[in-house]
């Protein structure tokens, strides 16, 4: 059904867009009374030297639009816009219509994915799990910490909450879509909130250990997890 | 609360604020003058972090991780600002206004741009929260600096990648940046740079006539007449006791006579000023040596001067088109100096265009945004390989646009009006889904300080109300006190004057906060930012309420409004460098908002300057016939001709928008902003930037995400850093060399 849907929302679109561009390109072949007067957006027809018959900017006359058709021009670029004249109009009208559609269709194909409730559970785990084991890994370092001395301790956190960074906090946003599917859009901002403020302190703790100040570890490393904490407590509420 | 023996690790320490302060104000005005000379603009971010870096860490020996971040906002929010004030407002002295420090108006321009910035900033804090800790939108060159930053605690290995990256970028962009350097040619290299399409036949011709000038130190007659006549102009111009009326008056009756100069038609008017003033004795004949008299220049070896040219075998003379587009008789290159056309290598149409640029950073970038950055170029392909070689095959185009036009002549006429309003709504429809989380994040600012944790990382909103409203009363100040009092034409002329600007200032601050999220998310989702079409909005928008007989006052709210999105992009990009390396937001928020307000002065000092001089120099403020030719501004110029001549093509930006929002609603709320970006960028950038997206996944395949992950992210911000640093260099070098 997916792809279906998408190819849908391509080819609506590439018509739409293709109406969209005769906008301001009429055809020759309207009444001159509707063409003269109007403005040149770009020169239009071409002599056996190549040169425009009629330049931009000028206003066309019914001369104009005599020596235009006898070249072969089809259409003429104007500055004016008129639904009358818009003869890409249909093209678009169906290219909008098949948008919707393929809203609508997008909208029923995501339902029953919505209701694969487990999966989504699965998902949400996931999520839960891998925060569960960011607070370990910050829980472990910061039991560490109280024996080290300075440059164990940057080194210790340069190392494991850098591990984390590249594959602990990746693994939970992988789940975002997941959460928001389970929680909505509000909840899953409260959860995603408390994540990334407590990732930023994560960040704090290894920048600080990269610049050798260690005094602060323990107490970013402790904000750090009850923000944590927090999000989690959000995400068990779903 | 500071603890005794504790060793506090600071953000904001004075050496970073002070260093900060003085690399920005030293940037905005070289980038000013870079920017109004040849065009050459960069935010700075980048820049800043590495010769923070370098300078802070290298040279001082003192600077964290946190102190370079907050350098690199600082230096950052002052230079970035130029970009949007070198666009709009030497337009007024392109229509022949004049600024001095002694006119008000120069002061209420600046006072409405240093405001223009500090409301960006404003505006743009509360949806931090939204963009980089909800959406996680990905920011490449904010991720690039983060990286850098990060360079010293990374270890070893990736310092030697992020290295390696910098000279990737330095042996890919070299031979594309090192042509733009040029020295006068010697008459033994003509021949050669002819060969190599460096210069044309005519050039090499004129640069022998020049040559025998010099040996001879005569020149004909009718062109030292015309240079007396050229020289005569020069002096109307630069003369302090002329009225501008008489000036105009006696101008144009010396340009008359210049035409009437027979015997001197292929010469241009400096070169014949420069023969007339050696032929006084005034200037060496050497002078003539140079670029401004049509002297052939040579350019440092490039790309192009390894000759791939496309095949001519079995090609019969003349050659055909799509072999010689400029139909000099020799096959074309399929690698220039700035491109690799792969679409003509491989016999496309030539109305399809398919070619990559030759642009480190682009790959960096799009290796950064990874498979999101697929939806740009699938835009491309939409926009470059199918809508435009349909609508020259079904006769829709004019017949003077040849197939290898197509793709610059569907730029201007549909792709880009069409591109800015599929951008605009995408963007609005954006806001629109993601209202929820951003009352949520709204809603935690709100309760900052109540938390136990993290409450007070953030501005808070009551602050950024006042902000905002003493921003909005000295907007309405400036653009009141504005040029002279004129009545409106615009769309509110029915109301009282001063309702009416309050009105274009209750609007303009909407806009700049919308305007503010388009570029946001465009940056932050694929690193581009179509800062120059909101700025062409911006201004258009403006006129439209504003009317367009008072120019002073719609420039004045377009410069504030530029100056504004363009600080807003600079501080969530900054946000996203400090999430990464734990700076406190409030910290960067605050010193953000402070020094935002410095850089246009400095912007608005640096124009008026130069202005000056070119006024003394060639009795020309700025553009053509100055060494200033503010190209920006020019296109910015043709705007505001535009919509006094009733000319935008107002109807296609509304049908743009339409399928932007459509298209969100099919698929997903950015969409329409990612398909925008891409019909409204060259295609050539798209394809370089979609190739670093395909090697993100690929390599995400084989070696597995986190390894594409922590091994990509540092060659990539060499790159882009490495690009940046260079282009930098190169320009400088072209700015000093004349």
């Amino acid at each position: 059904m997916k792809p279906l849907v998408n190819l849908l929302v391509i080819g609506s679109l590439v018509v739409a867009v293709l109406g969209a561009v005769t906008a301001y390109m009429p055809r020759l072949s309207l009444p001159d009374d509707q063409l003269v007067g109007l403005t040149l957006g770009s020169d239009a027809g071409k002599d056996q030297a190549g040169k425009p018959l009629v330049p931009a900017k000028s206003k066309l006359t019914a001369e104009h639009l005599a020596q235009l058709r006898d070249s072969g021009a089809k259409r003429i670029h104007v500055r004016e816009f008129s639904l009358a004249r818009w003869s890409g109009l249909w093209l678009f009208l169906a290219g909008t219509a098949g948008l919707i559609a393929g809203s609508v269709a997008a909208r029923r194909s995501r339902a029953p994915q919505a209701a694969a409730s487990q999966g989504r559970t699965a998902s949400v785990d996931d999520a839960r799990r891998s925060l569960s084991e960011i607070r370990a890994v910050i829980a472990d370092i910061r039991a560490t910490l109280q024996t080290m001395d300075a440059a164990g301790a940057s080194a210790i956190v340069l190392e494991r909450i850098g591990a984390a960074q590249r594959d602990l906090v990746p693994a939970f946003l992988n789940q975002r879509p997941a959460i928001a599917a389970a929680l909505g859009q509000a909840r899953t901002a409260q959860v995603m909130e408390r994540f990334a403020m407590g990732e930023r302190s994560m960040n704090r703790a290894w920048s600080a250990a990269a610049d050798g100040f260690t005094d602060e570890l323990d107490e970013t490393l402790s904000t750090a997890d009850e923000l944590l904490a927090q999000s989690a407590e959000h995400l068990a509420r779903g | 609360m500071n603890r005794p023996g504790i060793r506090r690790y600071v953000e904001a320490s004075i050496s970073s604020v002070v260093f900060g302060l003085l690399l920005g104000a030293i940037m905005n005005a070289a980038i000013t003058y870079a920017g109004l000379k040849i065009g050459f603009t960069i935010g700075g971010s980048a820049i800043a972090a590495v010769l923070g870096f370098g300078v802070l860490r290298g040279i001082l020996r003192r600077g964290t991780i946190l102190e370079c971040n907050l350098t690199q906002t600082v230096a950052s929010s002052v230079n970035t600002t130029n970009a949007g004030v070198i666009f709009t407002v030497p337009v007024l002295l392109l229509l022949g206004h004049q600024l001095s420090f002694s006119d008000t108006s120069f002061w209420m321009i600046t006072l409405a741009c240093s405001v223009g910035a500090v409301l960006g900033v404003a505006f743009i804090v509360p949806l931090r929260k939204q963009m980089i800790e909800i959406d996680r939108l990905r920011f490449p060159s904010p991720t690039a600096v983060g990286a850098i930053l990060k360079s010293p605690g990374a270890g070893i290995k990736k310092s030697i990648v992020l290295a390696a990256g910098i000279l990737v970028a330095i042996v890919i962009y070299l031979p594309s940046g090192l042509p733009s350097i040029k020295s006068p040619a010697a008459l033994s290299d003509l021949d050669s740079l002819v060969e190599r399409e460096r210069i044309t036949p005519a050039q090499a011709t004129l640069t022998r006539t020049i040559a025998g000038w010099i040996d001879a130190k005569a020149a004909p007659e009718a062109v030292i007449a015309r240079g007396r006549l050229a020289e005569q102009v020069h002096d109307v111009r630069v003369s302090a006791t002329l009225s501008p009326e008489d000036k105009t008056k006696q101008e144009e009756a010396l340009k008359a006579q210049i035409k009437a100069v027979a015997g001197a038609e292929g010469y241009s008017d400096a070169l014949c000023q420069a023969a007339y003033l050696a032929s006084t004795g005034a200037q060496t004949w050497e002078s003539l040596r140079t670029a401004r008299t049509g002297w052939a220049m040579k350019p440092l070896p490039g790309y192009q001067d390894l000759g791939l040219r496309l095949s001519d075998k079995g090609a019969t003379a003349p050659l055909d088109r799509r072999i010689d587009r400029d139909q000099n008789g020799r096959a074309d290159h399929f690698v220039t100096d700035s491109v690799f056309d792969i679409g003509r290598l491989l016999g496309l149409p030539d109305e399809a265009q398919l070619a990559l640029a030759i642009a480190p950073f682009a790959l960096g970038a799009g290796y950064l945004t990874g498979r999101a950055g697929l939806m740009v170029l699938a835009g491309g392909f939409l926009a470059y390989l199918v809508l435009n070689p349909l609508a020259f095959r079904m006769g829709w185009l004019p017949q003077t646009v040849r197939a290898d036009q197509v793709a610059s002549y569907a730029m201007g006429a549909y792709n880009r009006p069409l591109g800015v309003g599929l951008l605009l709504g995408g963007a609005l429809l954006g806001v629109a889904a993601s209202l929820p989380s951003i009352r949520e994040a709204l809603r935690s600012i709100a309760r900052a300080g109540k938390t136990t944790t993290g409450g007070r990382d953030e501005l808070g909103l009551k602050t950024l109300v006042i902000v905002v409203m003493t921003c909005m009363t000295l907007l309405l100040i400036a653009a009141e006190f504005v040029g002279e009092p004129t009545a409106s034409t615009g769309a509110l002329s029915w109301m009282n004057p001063w309702v009416a600007k309050a009105v274009i200032v209750l609007v303009a601050g909407a806009w700049i906060w919308f305007a503010g999220i388009i570029i946001a998310q465009c940056t932050g989702m694929t690193d581009w930012s179509p800062v120059s079409g909101m700025a062409l909005l911006t201004v258009v928008l403006v006129l439209l309420l504003a009317g367009t007989s008072d120019v002073i006052s719609a420039v004045l709210l377009g410069a504030a409004l530029c100056a504004a999105i363009t600080c807003a992009a600079d501080m969530m990009g900054d946000l996203k460098t400090g999430h990464i390396v734990g700076a406190r937001p409030r910290t960067q928020q605050t010193w953000e908002l402070i020094s935002a307000g410095i850089g246009p002065v400095i912007t608005m000092a640096t124009l008026v300057l130069i202005a000056s001089v070119n006024l003394e120099q060639t009795g020309i403020a700025i553009g053509p016939g100055t060494p200033t030719v503010a190209p920006q501004a020019q296109a910015l110029k043709a705007v505001v001709d535009g919509v006094q001549g009733q000319e935008m093509p107002y109807a296609q930006y509304g049908f743009g928008a339409l399928l932007g929002a459509l298209l969100g609603i099919a698929a997903f709320p950015s969409l329409g902003v990612l398909v925008g970006l891409s019909m409204y960028l060259p295609f050539m950038y798209i394809l370089t930037y979609g190739v670093g997206c395909v090697a993100n996944m690929v390599l995400g395949k084989i070696k597995g995400r986190s390894w594409a992950e922590e091994w990509g992210v540092p060659f990539c911000a060499g790159l882009i850093v490495g690009d940046a640093c260079l282009a930098l260099i190169i320009n400088a070098i072209v700015l000093i060399r004349g």
